[in-house]
C-alpha cells in the first residue's frame, strides 16, 4: 500500500542522516581512496541531501538514498573521461587463483557470528578493491555494497548494462583470487587438487570428447 | 544443460538478475554439479565479505563535529525566516555604489592617488528576489573603468574603513592577474571588490564583506552547497555568470565569474592559500 509522502522535519532528518555518516564514509573511502577526499565527499553528499530532503520519502531506505547521492556526487566530480581513461590500466588484471575451498568453509565464512577470521579477509578485500581500476571498483561498490541492480548501476555510471556486467566479472575474478590467497594463508583453503573438476580457464573452452569422458568418470568414481 | 552453458549465467544468478526461467535452469544444474555449486558459493561469500568490508568506518571526532556543524548550519538556513515566496515579500531595495566620498579614498592613499576617486559609476538598484546577487553581478559586469586602487599592497589600507581584514588572493596559478580594487557600498554596507583579469580576457571579481551585515548566502536561495578543500562553499549561476561564496573566520567572500560553477567554487576556496 502506498502511503502519502511524508517529509522528515529538518532536525529529525539531520539526526538520521548523520547516523549514516560511517556507512557513507566507508564507501567514500573506497571510492576516493584518500581520507581527506572521502570526508569532503561525505560532507558534500550530506549537504546536498539536506537541501533535497523533501524529495526523500520517510519510511523508505535512507541509507540507500544517501548512498545514491554520494555516488552521483563522486561520479559528477570525476569527469567521465577520467573514468574511461582508467580503463587503459585495466588490461593487467590478472587473477591467479590456485586454491580450493570447500562449500562448507565458504558458507561458514558468510556467518559473521562464527567467523573470527572475517576481519582479516575484509581487510584483504579492501586492499584489493583499492588496487582495482576505478570503474571496476565502482561496479563492485554499486552492485555489491550499495546493492543496486545492473540496470541502476549502469544508469549511475553512464554505461551499458553489458559493460557493468563485464566490469563486475573481471573485478570479482580478481577479488576472488585475493580472497582465495588469503584463505590459503589462513589455512582455510588447500591447493587446488590435480583432479579437481572446478573449471580452470582452459576448461571453459571446448575440450576434446575423450578428455571430457575421462573427467566425468573421475567424478563418478 | 552443461557447465559450459551454465557458467556465463552463474554470476547474474547470484546477483538475482536472471529471468525466472533461466534462474530455474541454473538452480537445477547447480543442485547436481559440485563445480558450479562451488563457484556460486564463492560468489556469494565474496559478496558478503565485500559488503561487510565496506560497511562502516567510524568518523573521527573532528570530522563528526564538522559534519554536525555544517548540517546544523544548513538546517538553520532552511529554517531562517527568509520568505519561501519572496515575490510576496519584496526585500528592501538594495543599492551598490562605490563609496562616494573621494575624500575617503584620498585619506587612504594620500595625494598621489587623488583624482582616481572620480571613477564613480551610477548606483545600481535592483528589486527582484535575487537582487543581492543581481547587484553584485551587475557590478561585476560593469566594473569601474579605473579602479581606485591598482597596487596589491595598498589593498589592506581599506581595512580600517571595512572593519575586517582583506587579503587579496594570488590567483596567478589560475591565470588571473590582479587589476585593481574598489571600496563599494552594498546596501549601506562597505565591502571590498577585487578585480582580476584572466589571460583569455574574462574577468572575475572577488567581494569581501561582513556576512553579518550582508547575508548573501542566506538571502540567495539559489546557491547550492558544495565542499571544496574541506570548506563549505555555496555556488550558483545567474544570467550566464557564476557566483560562489564562502565564509572564513567570520569574513564573507564571494566571487563572480564568467567561468563554470566548479571553477568558481575552486577559486573562492583558494582564498586562504
Amino acid at each position: 500500500m502506498k502511503v502519502p509522502t511524508a517529509v522528515l522535519e529538518p532536525r529529525e532528518f539531520e539526526k538520521e542522516a548523520l547516523a549514516h555518516a560511517p556507512a557513507l564514509y566507508a564507501v567514500a573511502l573506497r571510492m576516493t581512496r584518500r581520507p581527506a577526499d572521502a570526508e569532503d565527499l561525505v560532507q558534500d553528499a550530506l549537504l546536498k541531501a539536506m537541501r533535497a530532503r523533501h524529495q526523500f520519502e520517510a519510511g523508505t531506505n535512507l541509507r540507500a538514498w544517501l548512498l545514491r547521492i554520494l555516488t552521483n556526487t563522486f561520479i559528477n566530480k570525476h569527469k567521465r573521461g577520467q573514468l574511461e581513461r582508467a580503463l587503459l590500466g585495466a588490461e593487467d588484471l590478472d587473477p591467479v587463483s590456485d586454491g580450493w575451498m570447500s562449500t562448507a568453509t565458504l558458507r561458514a565464512l558468510r556467518d559473521p557470528e562464527t567467523q573470527v577470521l572475517r576481519p582479516v579477509l575484509e581487510e584483504e578485500i579492501r586492499r584489493a578493491l583499492d588496487r582495482l581500476p576505478e570503474e571496476f571498483r565502482m561496479a563492485v561498490l554499486l552492485v555489491d555494497v550499495e546493492e543496486l541492480s545492473y540496470k541502476e548501476a549502469a544508469a549511475a555510471l553512464g554505461c551499458p548494462v553489458g559493460t557493468v556486467m563485464s566490469r563486475l566479472h573481471r573485478a570479482r575474478r580478481l577479488l576472488k583470487a585475493e580472497l582465495m590467497d588469503q584463505a590459503r594463508a589462513l589455512g582455510l583453503a588447500v591447493d587446488r587438487p590435480e583432479t579437481d573438476p572446478v573449471a580452470t580457464e582452459e576448461a571453459e573452452a571446448p575440450i576434446p570428447m575423450d578428455r571430457y569422458r575421462q573427467r566425468k568418470e573421475a567424478k563418478v568414481s | 544443460m552443461s557447465c559450459q552453458d551454465i557458467r556465463p549465467y552463474l554470476e547474474a544468478f547470484v546477483d538475482q538478475e536472471l529471468s525466472p526461467e533461466r534462474t530455474l535452469d541454473v538452480e537445477r544444474h547447480v543442485a547436481q554439479c559440485d563445480s558450479c555449486l562451488a563457484e556460486v558459493e564463492m560468489s556469494r561469500t565474496l559478496a558478503v565479505v565485500t559488503r561487510s568490508a565496506v560497511s562502516e568506518v567510524p568518523c573521527c571526532p573532528n570530522f563528526r563535529a564538522r559534519l554536525g556543524r555544517s548540517l546544523a548550519e544548513e538546517r538553520k538556513r532552511q529554517e531562517s525566516p527568509v520568505p519561501a515566496t519572496p515575490a510576496h515579500h519584496p526585500l528592501p531595495w538594495r543599492t551598490i555604489s562605490p563609496i562616494a566620498a573621494a575624500a575617503a579614498i584620498a585619506l587612504l592613499f594620500g595625494a598621489a592617488q587623488r583624482g582616481q576617486g572620480h571613477a564613480v559609476t551610477e548606483p545600481l538598484i535592483a528589486s527582484t528576489e535575487n537582487q543581492l546577487m543581481d547587484v553584485l553581478l551587475q557590478h561585476h559586469s560593469a566594473p569601474p573603468a579605473t579602479p581606485a586602487l591598482t597596487a596589491l599592497d595598498l589593498v589592506q589600507r581599506m581595512e580600517p574603513r571595512l572593519g575586517f581584514p582583506v587579503h587579496p588572493p594570488n590567483l596567478e596559478r589560475y591565470g588571473a592577474r590582479f587589476v585593481g580594487a574598489n571600496l563599494v557600498n552594498v546596501d549601506q554596507t562597505p565591502a571590498a571588490s577585487l578585480h582580476y583579469s584572466m589571460n583569455n580576457g574574462r574577468r572575475l571579481t572577488f567581494y569581501v564583506y561582513d556576512p553579518e551585515k550582508l547575508p548573501l548566502r542566506a538571502a540567495v536561495r539559489t546557491l547550492h552547497p558544495r565542499v571544496v578543500q574541506n570548506q563549505a562553499v555555496f555556488v550558483g549561476h545567474r544570467r550566464g555568470y557564476s557566483i560562489a561564496t564562502c565564509e572564513r573566520h567570520g569574513v564573507g567572500y564571494a566571487v563572480t565569474t564568467e567561468l563554470g560553477d566548479a571553477e568558481s567554487a575552486e577559486l573562492v576556496a583558494a582564498l586562504d592559500r
